[in-house]
């Protein structure tokens, strides 16, 4: 009885001491999240071909997320939770559905850091391995499993990665396994800490199986690939590169043969104040490495193929996209940006600057493995191919010139010239049709009335004899900031061949901005085209209507 | 610790001993399968189009199941969607597409060419294969057994189409069930995009021969109720539709009636069935 009442009066004693350590909890757990909610209302368009039956019922498209993380000392969580009902026009229909695709937690110490769940991971390049996240393109492949990342000693990272990847809203058994170790000279060794030597070294393997249900040919469960990579700088200069090896992997994209692939690239720059030169090489070979052999669409993709073209954001320019071609591709890309001093005969009182890029890229030279066997005939070894020969067909060719310059305190300007020459026969699989070559202007003039009033001006034109023939745009846009911007837009075709085809696509924006918020609402056309980021690419049909934004993150 | 990295790195090393399968030629399996288990046919709905390069490559994936077990596998080619527009002038103005492809086509929500519906069956919703995943799906099916069988019976008479179909039931079943009646036509020789030198001319073949191209469903594109209910094994079911040529320039001797019962709730094909318009 006596313990009892002992143990009645320490209760509040026990209670007050874990509420306090419950508060202090709470106190160090931290909660950072965002949220986008993208939507279209279609409207029909008979300029477009947009009619009732068309939209069919389908009058609105939402693509939205969510992404929430806890961290409390070595121990994070999160989750991502998606809504597509349904997803807008131009995204794979698959996406279909809501829930939490990416659940996740893990646990960090010095040296060792476990994940379970789903993540994102890259080994060097990515060319064996790249899981990650595009939201403008509908693309998702994220691991489902586990990944530990180990640091035995300063300088030497090993990362270990076993599971299945993201399928849009489908579930996928395709499985992955793979390890990369990176070794940081500097890191590593005290007398290189300060050493104008820079090395990293690294490697990685990686695995995917697959059960081979194929009763008329004997396909790998098991494909394996393999990948070294060097980052040498010295003073100004700085050289990275990769090769990666895959074996047989008979699949939809390259049309079943057996060959196996390779990829390299390797980059070398040069930079100094006001001087910066950016050379890459870059070749693959039957390098198209997905978690399922018989998936053609933008999903479930092992390897990343970075582009080596320049990434243009300004739309002329970015009409004709180049997506990387993973059955094989060989080119390069050199890029120079100079900046002409201030107050010099050329650079006036503020300086210009001048980029210059060209890149170019053919296929690869394939040769028939035997006389009985055609050139990457299905089911069978393929072709054989020289590693540095280019072939005479040219995928991409594309050279830019641009100036960036401030006239005054209220005038400034960027100017570009580019000419563009386009297979869209390979690139968009439109076999016959000719290669489209383009000169394309950019003037793009910005006034600032105030600090914080200014309004920007672009008109750009394409001129070109084949596809859709010549394209004018203007844009007029008024900000003010940090909150409000006002802008419309104009892109006409009148160069069309087909007269009936010579279309405004005439569209108005505003958005408002409040701290890490933003909203946006646009009304108007959307032109048929194409989108890339980072040589994924997604196809974008015409549509008319409504469309909104919604940023958000703390 | 240091026995736990050795052991660690030894488990890796292991894992990717295994993890390579590098095949030798011959690439062909040699085993195929046998037709003679299993009583439950396939149908292979290859949707296609004349401006889609790839699709001669699905064409040819569809046939070389086709041959494997000759009449127990059926191919429907749908022609639907963007890559079976006709162009307004040029080698492309045949217009293939047919009622009830576009319904199929929108239903199963085929939005790239070329890809496939095998016996309707879907998985998560997803109903769609790429050409790649038939021969798997096909070669499991045709292993299996269903409760029915199915027999057409053609007469072609002044250039109309009497057709009797009739299920023979081998087993119990349960359940509503549907039937279609459609039907196919081989050797339109129209021109078809091509990326594919083994099988001929790229980037276009002019006088390639479309095989099973749909022209028509007789009795609509989701048919008609055929099983409502308790069907004991023994007992057959029969129907007959007439279907006149008058007005289309489909060549009967050419043609096929496709029959297939399906399951009205998820669609997946319950049996499947074809026979020449005249024998």
């Amino acid at each position: 009885m006596k313990k009892f009442i002992a143990l009645l009066l320490l209760a509040p004693a026990f209670w007050l001491t874990a509420e306090a350590q419950v508060t202090d909890y709470l106190q160090r757990v931290q909660v950072h999240g965002s949220f986008q909610v993208d939507g279209q209302f279609y409207f029909p368009d008979e300029a477009l071909g947009i009619n009732d039956s068309l939209i069919n019922g389908h009058k609105i498209g939402l693509n939205g997320f969510g992404n929430i993380s806890f961290s409390i000392g070595k121990f994070s969580a999160g989750f991502r939770y998606e809504a597509m009902l349904e997803p807008i026009a131009g995204f794979d229909p698959n996406l279909y559905g809501s829930g939490f695709p990416y659940v996740w937690a893990t646990y960090t110490d010095d040296r060792f850091s476990i994940t379970v769940g789903s993540f994102y991971e890259q080994f060097g390049n990515g060319l064996v391995l790249r899981s990650y996240e595009e939201w403008a393109l509908g693309y998702d492949n994220s691991l489902n499993g586990i990944s530990v990342m180990y640091e035995p000693i300063k300088g030497l990272i090993f990362t270990g990665v076993y599971g299945t990847q993201r399928y849009f809203s489908l579930g996928h058994e395709g499985l992955i396994r793979g390890i990369d170790g990176e070794l940081n000279f500097n890191d590593m060794f005290s007398a290189m800490a300060e050493s104008k030597l820079r090395l990293i070294l690294g490697g990685s393997a990686v695995s995917k199986y697959q059960a081979d249900g194929n009763q008329l040919y004997q396909l790998p469960e098991n494909v394996a690939s393999f990948a070294g990579r060097a980052n040498i700088g010295y003073g100004k200069f700085n050289f990275t590169t990769e090769y990666a090896y895959k074996i047989n992997d008979p699949s939809a994209i390259n049309n079943y043969i057996y060959k196996p692939g390779e990829a390299f690239i390797a980059s070398l720059s040069y930079s100094t104040k006001g001087l910066g030169i950016y050379a890459q090489f870059k070749r693959t070979d039957n390098f198209s490495y997905k978690s399922d052999r018989d998936v053609t669409v933008n999903a479930l993709d092992i390897s990343y193929l970075p582009p080596i073209n320049e990434s243009h954001t300004y739309s002329l320019a970015a009409m004709y996209p180049y997506a990387t071609q993973p059955n094989g591709e060989i080119g390069f890309q050199f890029q120079i940006n100079y900046k002409v001093p201030k107050k010099s005969k050329i650079g006036g009182k503020y300086g210009m600057g001048i980029a210059i890029n060209y890149s170019q890229i053919n296929d690869i030279e394939r040769q028939q493995v035997n006389d009985t066997t055609y050139v990457n005939q299905k089911w069978t070894l393929g072709y054989e191919s020289d590693f540095f020969k280019f072939s005479k067909h040219v995928f991409y060719r594309d050279l830019s010139v641009e100036i960036d310059k401030k006239f005054n305190r209220k005038w400034k300007g960027i100017f570009k010239y580019m000419y563009q020459s386009y297979d869209i026969a390979t690139i968009e699989g439109h076999p016959g049709e000719p290669v489209i070559n383009s000169n394309i202007g950019i003037a793009d003039i910005t006034y600032k009335f105030t600090p914080r009033k200014s309004l920007r001006f672009e008109i750009q034109g394409l001129w070109t004899k084949e596809d859709m023939g010549n394209w004018t745009a203007l844009l007029l846009e008024y900000t003010i900031s940090p909150h409000w911007f006002f802008s419309a837009t104009d892109q006409w075709n009148y160069g069309n061949p087909n007269t009936n085809e010579r279309i405004h696509y005439l569209s108005a924006s505003f958005g408002y901005t409040r701290k890490a918020t933003r909203v946006q609402f646009t009304y108007g056309r959307t032109r048929e085209g194409i989108v890339c980021v980072g040589g994924v690419c997604r196809q974008v049909p015409a549509s008319s209507g409504l469309s909104f934004s919604i940023t958000t993150n703390f | 610790m240091k026995i736990i990295k050795i052991l660690s790195i030894i488990f890796a090393l292991s894992l990717f001993v295994q993890s390579c399968d590098k095949i030798q030629p011959p690439y062909k399996d040699g085993d195929g399968i046998d037709c003679e288990v299993g009583n439950q046919n396939v149908l292979i709905e290859d949707y296609t189009g004349h401006t889609c390069v790839n699709c001669p490559g699905a064409a040819e994936t569809a046939h070389e199941i086709k041959e494997l077990c000759e009449e127990r596998v059926v191919i429907i080619a749908v022609h639907a969607g963007y890559f079976a527009e006709p162009k307004p002038s040029g080698d492309f103005t045949y217009d293939f597409r047919t009622e009830a492809g576009n319904e199929w086509n929108n239903f199963f929500d085929i939005v790239s060419n070329p890809n496939g519906v095998v016996n309707r069956l879907n998985e998560n919703g997803n109903y769609v294969l790429s050409p790649g995943q038939w021969t798997e799906t096909s070669t499991e099916l045709l292993a299996q057994n269903t409760a029915v069988n199915i027999e057409i019976e053609n007469n072609f008479d002044n250039n109309s189409l009497t057709t009797k179909v009739t299920a023979d039931f081998i087993n119990d079943l349960d359940g509503n069930y549907n039937l279609i009646v459609c039907i196919t036509e081989d050797n339109i020789v129209k021109p078809q995009k091509n990326n594919d030198i083994t099988i001929g001319d790229v980037p276009e073949i002019i006088d390639y021969h479309h095989m099973h191209v749909l022209r028509t469903a007789i009795n609509g594109a989701w048919g008609q109720s055929f099983i409502s209910g308790n069907v004991l094994i023994g007992e057959s079911i029969s129907k007959t539709y007439t279907q006149s040529f008058d007005g289309t320039d489909w060549v009967a001797e050419n043609c096929n009636v496709v029959a297939f019962i399906y399951n009205a709730e998820d669609k997946s094909v319950l049996q499947v069935k074809e026979a020449k318009v005249i024998e």
